[in-house]
């Protein structure tokens, strides 16, 4: 019983409230003209696309970045220009072939020893590249072999003393004493 | 249900709208309106769409219910706590005596510091029964939980609320039925 009129009491205090909130409602033309100029507005830019647009387009953007430094990383490192481009202005220009004249393939269509010899294009230079990077990494190889056979400590000094001739070397018969006082050390 | 429909259905359910979503953003009318703006704006880009699964009605509140949720979420101000209910103030109706109006707006404030005490879901199915007069299994729709979820809500809320309203003296312990803030306000 109480019950039922606290449930009243309740419902009565809401449509109060509802009451009191219905004197306040903003115009739903209102509302509705501010939503269609939002959308309007939201369209045009790229700003307000949808999230997954935005993180997809970003993904792309990584994985070609990611891409392009892996290959780069892989890549050979760059040979001099002068390499690939042919003879440079002011070089040492490359002796042309002489012709002889008269002198013909018998086989071939043309006269083909008579043309001119062609210059080097980057083209040509670039298929030989694969080739000359290997060869450089065989001689880089071999450079640091020798390099390491040849290396010789900074301390080695320390290992030297005067009487090393006495140890490194046989003694012979019949070795004069005055040379070998020239190498003891004095008492 | 074409558009022209569409938008004479939502103009007639506006007002109440508005009422779910000002209990949807802790009773602040500037976000309830932009809850409201960002519904229609989900309705007009077909975002939402009304299936005819449900009424109307409860679709709508629905899709408020979970816009406000949305954009309380991404408000680090509401996140924060820093504007509750305590910041309501009732305006009053011209119409009232000044006196009556007094009254009916000492009780509201009342009212909504109590629900402001009560948990979401319980201030929720108080407000979808009492205030919109929908039936449990709608509120449950409304709400997206089971019958028995809104049932548990709803009877939990009405308990606390009783009692929070009594304690702040709107309702009577005694059985003469009369409240203590009618009481409260002097009589000339």
């Amino acid at each position: 019983m109480t019950q039922n009129r606290d449930e009243q009491k309740l419902k009565a205090l809401f449509h109060d409230l509802r009451g009191e909130d219905e004197g306040h409602t903003p115009s739903f033309s209102h509302a509705w003209q501010a939503a269609l100029a939002r959308q309007r507005v939201q369209r045009p830019f790229p700003g307000n696309a949808p999230r997954w647009a935005i993180i997809a387009t970003a993904s792309v953007v990584i994985v070609c970045a990611s891409l392009y430094f892996f290959f780069r990383s892989l890549s050979p490192p760059e040979t001099p220009r002068a390499e690939r481009s042919g003879p440079v202005a002011g070089a040492t220009p490359v002796p042309e072939r002489p012709s002889v004249p008269g002198a013909t393939a018998p086989d071939l269509p043309g006269n083909v020893a008579s043309l001119p010899p062609k210059q080097v294009t980057g083209v040509r230079v670039t298929h030989a590249r694969n080739a000359s990077v290997s060869s450089h990494r065989r001689q880089a190889s071999q450079a640091a072999v020798v390099l390491i056979s040849q290396w010789r400590s900074p301390t080695d000094f320390l290992l030297a003393f005067p009487a090393d001739r006495l140890l490194k070397s046989v003694p012979r018969l019949n070795d004069s004493i005055v040379d070998m006082n020239l190498v003891l050390p004095e008492m | 249900m074409n558009s022209s429909e569409l938008r004479a259905e939502l103009e007639r359910l506006h007002p109440e709208s508005y009422g779910w979503a000002l209990g949807c953003c802790f009773r602040n009318p500037g976000e309830a309106e932009s809850v409201l703006q960002t519904v229609y704006l989900k309705v007009l880009e077909g975002k939402a769409r009304f299936d005819g699964k449900a009424k109307f009605k409860t679709w709508l509140f629905s899709v408020i219910r979970n816009t406000a949720a949305d954009r309380r979420r991404r408000s680090i101000l509401q996140r924060m706590g820093l504007t509750r209910y305590e910041n309501y103030v009732p305006a009053g109706s011209s119409a009232d005596e000044p006196e009556q109006a007094v009254y009916r707006s000492e009780v509201q404030v009342r009212l909504v510091q109590a629900l402001d005490r009560l948990p979401e879901r319980q201030r929720q199915a108080l407000q979808l029964a009492f205030y919109h007069d929908l039936s449990l299994e709608e509120a449950a729709r409304v709400m997206n939980v089971s019958i028995g979820s809104a049932r548990t809500h709803y009877e939990r809320g009405k308990k606390r609320l009783r009692q929070l309203m009594t304690e702040s003296g709107v309702f009577d312990d005694s059985e003469s039925g009369r409240t203590k803030a009618q009481s409260v306000i002097p009589r000339s």
